[in-house]
């Protein structure tokens, strides 16, 4: 019989109602026996006290309900980003507050480069925060004789130097859409929608933002490194194409002892026929793994708020804009949704605006009438606009939330001033009502596009500021333990994998995040500011300070 | 094999790049099956972005040497999905390097989006967008706040709308609804069933003089002939303008431009101001001229009797009447000015 480990922390936060805290977990092959004191425990048998902990605090393993593995990938790359953000290699990048600050980071990674011809790329520019867009001119500082291109926080939007202009042969009579202009008619290098996207990233050579080639397996590295930085056990990765070779890289890692995440990719359910992807999922779900879950289906049906992209109903943008895209036709969502739950497969939606929140519920109430299923867990991903209507019917038709509230801090201000507007900014990822009235939820960060943490998504959630201090509808705050539960079983249950994981009690998995401080009894502003030691996944203790150790 | 003409391109000639759009159940696969049935001697490159429930028949692909793609939803996200990009790339360098593509992209895709893929590609030109309506539905879909902008975004960048089945409608909802679509925006509108448009609609290649001149007497002083043909099932007019040698290219192309609403397609050979021949072509909104890829049969080529016919095939949606008359009209004021400009010159 394998050893039984009895962790002894300074408090151990359960969510197990019937023993919110406790002083020792008791773990044996993976498994937790249980919490409580050194007596309660003794049962089990022979035990060995790991003091490792005893002055730090055992939650249940975060969970990422809503993130990406780009966010490994991103970091091979120069972040340019306006807000701190830290690297899967423990580098704190400071936000830059000014276009020259980017320019000087992009120049340095410039001479860091021997190949004339490689591009020097850099992510997460946000020129929302700048008192003016990104040009050429700027870009052109940093080289003229090699591509320079920048992609957008957004991931929509990318900036390109004139060399990248020149080579896909754009210029100021090239008759497309989403060629951004200056007052004076030239080229910013700005370039939107799929044509100018991927035209300009083939004159470079590059394929796809998105394509880890050669590097897949150390993206995937640091994509578990900016988890276990953040104190993740389980991350999504919602939604990716599921090609082979990335279901055998995945599979590789996700059978080494050393791998310190859990990882529950969703396939992008509308990329394929539904009949095709249904097969495929059901193959892939009977090769699903406790550290590879597999069978999740993503589908995606307007775009986002601040690119004004998401459908809202009437009355709309608050600054006149113009309605969303549909990302997926309306009328066609049912029987795609019916594909997918017939055969048994579970699905997540995204819907960030009202009108796609509805649609959404229109077509799951119609497909549940058919195929009736208490307990398809469907999830509304980002659910940014729904208000007291829509969770009282998520509740009935028993469909969770995983609600956007980095949302809140980082473009709060925007939504405010430009998007929605004072009041319906107030209820956006509105995390009270949903818990009020009944539905299950989640927060989330979706990484990269904002950064990956749960403390501070409870952070958001919690106080609701934005940028500037502003509190976003006061109301719709929730208590730290309220967002302890979202990040932790309120996300496992969205994953349908609550009975196993969220919650440290007996039989479920040894799954913990370790923190050095108690965020219940910490002063709720500084919530985002506790360490995270580290994290134990099945037992396995994975100190965030030994991070890069592990890596082939 | 001689040389053919002195002016002929040592590029390969852009493939042209048609894109149909419209939502699920319009007829967008129906109209590509039928154009695959029914063209001869052009070998398709065919991509689909759409997952309806109806397929393309891929039988009919591969009996022109064609090849077909499905291309993942790649208007989901920009940084998601296939490289349409690279998935043409790999058409164009492969064996069956294709003449002409055709695209149907998803029902709720902004066709524009694709054709300015086409618009960017050094090897392609940007052919017609076709937007396909359903006439027993779009009423209904243009009533509905949740469609109604994405029908008229797809309408708006349209060269040519196809009002589909037209049988499940009667004459005054036709009436109706066409008013409705053309209110907006200039595209022009044809109403089919079946998806059954005629084979040179789609394709340039297919644009041919007509065989038959029916009869309308040449002009004496513009030797323009003309043939005109109304389909009755599709509401196509015909033109074939034997062009006097004295139009150039510059005219031709303003004319085309002026007309431009008229016209749906237009193909021709003429000279242009350095008296070399050169093709022209109209496809929706695009005036293109390139070196004329003509070869004529054998002997001198620097015949000019051999010389490619100046002559331009018209294909519109109107009569094409006031074309023609505005060609004669202008015509007559080109000799003089080529002739002047002729005098300066020398
Ligand atoms: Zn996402
Ligand atoms: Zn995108």
């Amino acid at each position: 019989m394998d050893t039984i480990t009895l962790f002894k922390a300074k408090k151990i936060i359960t969510m197990n109602p019937r023993q919110p805290v406790a002083d020792y977990v008791a773990v044996r092959d993976g498994i937790i026996l249980g919490t409580g004191s050194l007596d309660s425990l003794a049962g089990w048998g022979d035990y060995e006290i790991d003091n490792q902990f005893a002055d730090k605090v055992i939650l249940p393993g975060f969970i990422e309900g809503h993130c990406h593995s780009w966010e490994g990938a991103a970091w091979e790359d120069t972040y340019v980003g306006f807000l701190d953000r830290t690297s899967p290699t423990r580098e704190v990048h400071p936000g830059l507050k000014s276009i020259g600050s980017v320019v000087e980071k992009l120049k340095k990674a410039n001479h860091t480069l021997t190949d004339p011809t490689t591009p020097v790329k850099g992510w997460g520019l946000d020129p929302i925060f700048f008192e003016r867009r990104v040009t050429c001119a700027d870009l052109d500082q940093i080289s003229t004789t090699r591509p320079v291109v920048v992609i957008h926080q957004s991931g929509h939007i990318i900036n390109v130097n004139s060399y990248v202009l020149d080579k896909a042969g754009i210029d100021g009579n090239t008759d497309v859409d989403g060629l951004v202009t200056d007052g004076h008619g030239e080229l910013t290098g700005e370039l939107m929608g799929i044509a100018l996207y991927q035209t300009a990233l083939k004159a470079i050579g590059m394929n796809s933002i998105l394509d880890m080639g050669e590097n897949a397996e150390r993206s995937l590295w640091w994509f578990a490194n900016s988890a276990q930085i953040a104190g993740v056990t389980t991350v999504t990765d919602l939604a990716s194409e599921l090609s082979p070779e990335m279901v055998t890289v995945q599979q590789s890692l996700a059978a080494l002892d050393s791998y310190p995440i859990r990882v529950v990719p969703a396939f992008m359910g509308q990329m394929v026929p539904s009949n095709e992807g249904v097969e495929k999922m059901l193959n892939l779900k009977k090769q699903s793994t406790p550290k590879l879950q597999l069978g999740l289906v993503k589908l995606i049906v307007d775009g986002s708020i601040q690119g004004f992209t998401a459908r809202l109903k009437t009355p709309g943008y608050y600054n006149g804009a113009p309605n969303g895209l549909w990302y997926v036709d309306p009328t066609e969502l049912p029987s795609i949704i019916e594909a997918y739950h017939s055969a048994g497969l579970q699905i997540h939606i995204h819907t960030n605006g009202d009108e796609a929140t509805e649609e959404a519920l229109d077509a799951i109430e119609q497909v549940l009438k058919v195929h009736p299923d208490s307990d398809a867990r469907f999830t509304l991903q980002h659910c940014q606009m729904a208000h007291d209507a829509h969770f009282k019917r998520m509740a009935r038709l028993g469909v969770c939330a995983n609600l956007f509230a980095n949302h809140l801090y980082y473009w709060g201000d925007q939504h405010y001033e430009t998007t929605m507007g004072p009041e319906r900014a107030a209820r956006m990822d509105a995390a009270n009502s949903a818990g009020r009235l009944g539905v299950n939820y989640s927060i989330h960060s979706d990484a990269p596009v904002t950064h990956l943490s749960p403390l501070f998504t409870a952070w958001c959630g919690v106080n609701r500021r934005t940028y500037s201090g502003r509190i976003l509808g006061e109301p719709e705050c929730i208590s730290v333990q309220e967002a302890l539960h979202a990040v932790t079983l309120g996300a496992a249950f969205t994953l349908k994998l609550d009975s196993e994981l969220g919650s440290i009690e007996c039989g479920k998995r040894a799954d913990f995040t370790i923190l050095e401080d108690d965020p219940l009894t910490i002063d709720p502003m500084k919530l985002k500011d506790i360490t995270v030691w580290g994290t134990v996944l099945d037992g396995r203790v994975f100190p965030v300070s030994e991070i890069g150790r592990n890596m082939n | 094999m001689k040389a053919t003409s002195l002016h002929k391109s040592s590029k390969p000639p852009q493939v042209p790049m048609t894109i149909i759009g419209g939502f699920l159940g319009t007829g967008k696969t129906t109209l590509l099956n039928h154009v695959l049935s029914h063209s001869i001697g052009i070998r398709y490159g065919v991509m689909v972005n759409d997952f309806g429930s109806l397929a393309i028949d891929e039988s009919l692909v591969a009996a022109h040497n064609g090849d077909t793609i499905s291309f993942a939803n790649g208007c989901v996200c920009c940084a998601m999905g296939d490289n349409l990009v690279a998935s043409i790339d790999k058409l164009l360098a492969s064996a069956h390097r294709p003449e002409h593509f055709l695209v149907e992209v998803s029902g709720v895709a902004n066709p524009k989006a694709l054709a300015d893929v086409a618009t960017l590609h050094p090897e392609l030109s940007r052919d017609l967008i076709v937007t396909l309506v359903d006439a027993a539905t779009v009423g209904e879909r243009l009533s509905d706040p949740r469609l109604r902008d994405t029908i008229m975004m797809q309408l708006a960048p349209a060269d040519l709308i196809v009002l589909n089945k037209c049988d499940l409608a009667n004459e005054d909802q036709l009436q109706e609804i066409q008013h409705n679509l053309t209110a907006h925006h200039k595209g022009k509108l044809v109403r089919t069933i079946n998806a059954r448009l005629p084979d040179d609609v789609l394709s340039q290649k297919s644009l041919q003089p007509s065989q038959v001149h029916d009869g309308i007497e040449s002009d004496t002083i513009s030797n323009i002939k003309t043939s005109w043909t109304h389909d009755p099932e599709a509401q196509f007019h015909r033109a074939t303008l034997d062009l006097p040698e004295s139009m150039d290219s510059e005219v031709l192309t303003a004319l085309l431009r002026k007309h431009q609403p008229t016209l749906l397609r237009a193909k021709g050979f003429v000279n242009n101001k350095m008296g070399q021949r050169v093709s022209i072509q109209l496809s929706g909104k695009r005036v293109d001229i390139s070196p004329s890829h003509y070869s004529p049969p054998d002997t001198d080529t620097h015949n000019p009797e051999h010389e490619t016919p100046a002559i331009l095939v018209v294909i519109g949606l109107d009569s094409l009447d006031r074309f023609r008359d505005e060609v004669l009209g202008v015509n007559n004021m080109v000799d003089e000015g080529a002739t002047r400009n002729q005098r300066n010159s020398v």
